[in-house]
């Protein structure tokens, strides 16, 4: 068994994002060092904070004050892996990146983006319900998640779910902790359905004059049946995410997709998009492997905040119908035109009708564009998700998007996790 | 008291009569039986709003109910009270297929979701065997499954939002057809909750575009050791059928025996349904794979249909199967433990030894891409030593699967056929964890009681 230091020193993001915490993060040895230290921190009033390595950290409201930071660290192992079964039960501390490492030497995948750069782990991606582009062909994280274990309010330990592919057993309690935030408790162990690796991945680039033409080719592959693993139209700032170094100041739109699967399969869908004329845009590129891995990275990367320098940077993510994202995205790239010191950028799902808007601009102006995206959330009938904005705004701000008329319902559901409200929830 | 029912409905709608309520007095689970106090009709919301706000002034319990084709006694009122009958609540309001989703009432038969969606393009994914009779509402509670899922996913992967009554006659609005709704996922929380979280009026479902092509095959082993080898390695292969279906030997000469026979030689061992669909292109290639796995494992005989004919013909003994079981005695046990894949073969021989052991006739047809295995019991109710029996086999065939690192229920739900074997998978901290949360929802107990959690732990409720 390995041995864990009591304590590790905070990293810098650590040290921004919990500024309470201290220069030390504790680590718990095992679940019953954990249940105890999260016991302690009830008797002493104290709010608990599950940690990684802080990735996620700058996600949602910041911490409460006084929390105490406990580390996932030592849940890092791998405790069920059937490669034949396609299903693997990790510790929650377990690094993104080791994961995916791990799958993709046995030819699997779980079909989540996480940009590498960013680190993270298990328990975050899964507390933030991270997904990424690929969410409208094979669903979203929680459809994933088999089952949880974890320890939750009272040092109580809880389980969910479990490690079969079906399974309708009591609640579907794993589905609530998917995406709470850390709000049901301490995850040690999450269980994943796995993917085989798509034997080809085919990414296609068009830029087009202006967003309009963009979004007309969209309707048209939509409406020629295919199934695009990804299908993306990035406007303004977001259009880096195909190519490095593209801004949008020429107007213009850049339509990404990837076509992944077997080889036959992806070869077909790429003739049929030329035939319907796809190639004969402003420009059209094409590549394959990693070229197109790296754009579904920079994807998911695009909502990530920049640890380094957050303080001008604001990130959201509205969500509407597909029908209506051509419009929203329109509304979105017309109101920062509008607002002077401003640059952002939109990057839109095609699939899902998800739209996330990307900007940096003046930290003291941040209200401005937060109104005008309420404003769209609300005529466009849509709802929306503050992933990032600067220092005190985030908190000012938590419920400027979108009201959760079940709010109530949900925290008194999460109450059942954790009586005495130690978890601090933080929506995001 | 009951007869208040009829100042909030209109009379014709509410069904007193004892002779009229015995039919409500289980559900296609025959072991578990009493008939409710009343039964009352609903046709609209408001109504289901109204009865429900009546039952909770008065604490009385009430257990919402679609077509009764269950097989956990999901919607069996074991402590009385009011059945509210949601057939007539059988509407589709609404088909979106630019946005693919359609919006339904919880009455609606399952297969006419997909009859409506199908000019569209599209259709509604899970496909209990039971489609052509049970409704939505109940697929819903009861997070139903079947023989498409292995691909497509149950039906919890395909709500995205729910309107529901909740058992103190409040009206929320759960998720929708957005990719997000900010807050915590409590439609995935409130699918498979069995009717203890109150009642379903209107659910928002994914449509899924239709396949262009189908291919459908049937291996045909003289083990069962080689047919359930061939699930484990076209699965590892990474090949992904739509469906892979195991009928094992005294179910095809039930199935052979009835009018759903299908042509499958009665000497087989197991009879293996192998379906892929997609597009045209890679299907071959696919196939080709397949049907060399298959051979690999050395069948008797390998089919491929050749038209809509003959891909019919290959799914009538397996649609058929429950049906035709149901001629072998007057009662049907239905379990429906789940294994993970590569444990299957020796799961399957622990089912048949535990049958022999006990003296009971066991028959099985799964979805074996799952790893979800339905040991059917034939018995005869009448015969009070046999149904024990059949009882206690069942009891053991689940321990066997958890032992596996399966779990009790792939897609009937618990009801209160599994509701005492809750406890092979969770421990009091975990039962205690979602009884609480019951007890959030319905802290009264009246939403459906008796159902899900053992007997014993019921009780502890923690009120708001």
């Amino acid at each position: 068994m390995t041995v864990h230091a009591v304590t590790r020193p905070a990293s810098a993001a650590e040290q921004d994002h919990y500024p309470d915490a201290g220069r030390e993060i504790a680590v718990p040895a095992d679940a019953v060092d954990l249940a105890d230290r999260i016991r302690a921190a009830e008797a002493e009033g104290r709010p608990v904070l599950p940690a990684g390595e802080g990735a996620h950290a700058a996600w949602g409201d910041p911490p409460p004050p006084g929390a105490l930071v406990l580390s996932t660290a030592a849940f890092d192992e791998v405790a069920l892996y059937e490669p034949d079964d396609f299903t693997i039960g990790v510790g929650a501390g377990m690094k993104l990146a080791d994961l995916r490492a791990l799958l993709r030497s046995h030819g699997q995948e779980i079909p989540f983006e996480w940009p590498a750069a960013a680190g993270g782990t298990v328990g975050g991606m899964v507390a933030r319900a991270a997904g990424g582009p690929r969410q409208g062909r094979y669903g979203p994280p929680a459809s994933f998640v088999l089952g949880v274990e974890g320890v939750r309010g009272e040092g109580r330990p809880f389980r969910a779910g479990g490690m079969v592919v079906k399974n309708v057993a009591g609640y579907q309690l794993a589905k609530l902790v998917v995406g709470a935030m850390g709000g049901a408790g301490f995850l040690l162990r999450v269980n994943f359905k796995l993917r085989p690796l798509p034997a080809a991945r085919r990414l296609s680039v068009a830029t087009f004059s202006t967003a309009a033409e963009a979004w007309a080719r969209t309707a048209e592959l939509r409406a020629a049946r295919l199934e695009p693993a990804a299908l993306l139209v990035l406007d303004g700032t977001a259009r880096s995410v195909a190519a490095a170094g593209a801004s949008g100041a020429d107007g213009g739109a850049t339509l990404a997709w990837v076509f992944e699967g077997g080889d036959a399969t992806v070869a077909w869908q790429h003739s049929e998009c030329e035939r319907l004329g796809f190639q004969e845009a402003k420009s059209f590129s094409e590549a394959q492997g990693d070229a197109a891995d790296e754009l579904l990275e920079r994807s998911a990367a695009y909502s990530e905040t920049d640890r380094l320098s957050p303080a001008d940077t604001g990130i959201v993510r509205l969500s509407v119908l597909p029908s209506v994202l051509p419009g929203a995205a329109a509304a979105v790239a017309e109101t920062f035109s509008t607002l002077s010191g401003f640059e952002a950028g939109t990057l839109a799902d095609a699939a899902t009708g998800l739209l996330t808007v990307r900007w940096t601009g003046p930290p003291e102006s941040i209200d401005a564009p937060v109104t005008a995206l309420r404003e769209i959330v609300r005529a466009k009938e849509g709802t929306g998700r503050l992933l990032h904005l600067p220092g005190s705004a985030r908190r000012r701000h938590r419920h400027a998007l979108h009201d959760d008329p079940n709010e109530a319902l949900a925290e008194a559901v999460l109450a059942a996790f954790d009586p005495h409200g130690t978890f601090a929830r933080r929506p995001a | 008291m009951f007869r208040e029912l009829a100042r909030l409905l209109p009379a014709d709608r509410v069904i007193l009569d004892s002779s009229e309520l015995a039919v409500y007095e289980c559900d296609a689970l025959p072991v578990h039986r009493r008939a409710p106090d009343a039964v009352v009709l609903c046709e609209t919301r408001d109504e289901v709003v109204a009865v429900v706000r009546w039952c909770g002034e008065r604490g009385v319990p009430f257990v919402p109910r679609g077509a009764g084709t269950g097989l956990s006694g999901g919607c069996t009122p074991l402590q009385g009270g009011v059945v509210l009958d949601l057939n007539r609540m059988n509407r589709i309001k609404r088909i979106d297929p630019e946005n693919r989703f359609a919006v339904v009432e919880p009455g609606l038969i399952n297969v006419r979701l997909t009859e409506e969606a199908e000019p569209h393009g599209f259709h509604y994914a899970p496909d209990p065997s039971s489609q052509t009779a049970c409704t939505l509402g109940g697929n819903v509670a009861e997070n139903s499954g079947g023989p498409h899922c292995l691909k497509y996913g149950v039906t919890s992967d395909h709500i995205l939002g729910l309107e529901m009554v909740l058992p103190d006659a409040s009206v929320v609005r759960l998720g929708g057809p957005l990719a997000d709704h900010p807050g915590a996922d409590l439609v995935g929380l409130f699918v498979g909750a069995e009717g203890t979280f109150g009642i379903v009026t209107e659910i928002t479902v994914r449509l899924t575009p239709s396949p262009r092509t189908v291919r459908t095959f049937l291996a045909i082993f003289g083990t069962m050791a080689a047919a359930c080898r061939t699930v484990t390695h076209i699965t590892r292969e990474g090949i992904l059928p739509v469906a892979l279906e195991i009928l094992d030997q005294r179910t095809i000469r039930a199935v052979e025996a009835s009018v759903f026979a299908a042509g499958y030689p009665e000497d087989a061992a197991a009879v293996l349904l192998i379906e892929l669909d997609g597009f045209e292109a890679g299907m071959d290639e696919d196939e080709a794979a397949i049907e060399r796995i298959v051979r690999a494992n050395d069948p008797l005989e390998w089919r491929t249909a050749r038209d809509e004919r003959e891909r019919t013909m290959l799914w009538k003994g397996r649609k058929g199967a429950f049906g035709a079981m149901g001629r072998v005695d007057t009662d049907l046990y239905v379990l429906d433990g789940v294994v993970p894949r590569t444990a299957l073969e020796a799961t399957l021989t622990k089912v048949y030894e535990i049958a022999d052991r006990y003296g009971v006739r066991v028959s099985n047809v799964f979805h074996a891409g799952d790893g979800n295995l339905h040991p059917n019991l034939s018995y005869d109710g009448r015969d009070a030593d046999v149904t024990r029996r059949v009882l206690d086999a069942g009891r053991e065939m689940l321990e066997a699967c958890v032992a596996a690192g399966g779990s009790i229920s792939g897609e009937h739900g618990i009801g209160s056929e599994k509701k005492e074997f809750m406890p092979l998978l969770f421990d009091e901290d975990d039962l205690d964890l979602q009884i609480t949360v019951r007890g959030v929802i319905d802290p009264n107990g009246i939403a459906n009681p008796g159902k899900v959690f053992p007997d014993r732990r019921a009780k502890v409720v923690t009120r708001r």
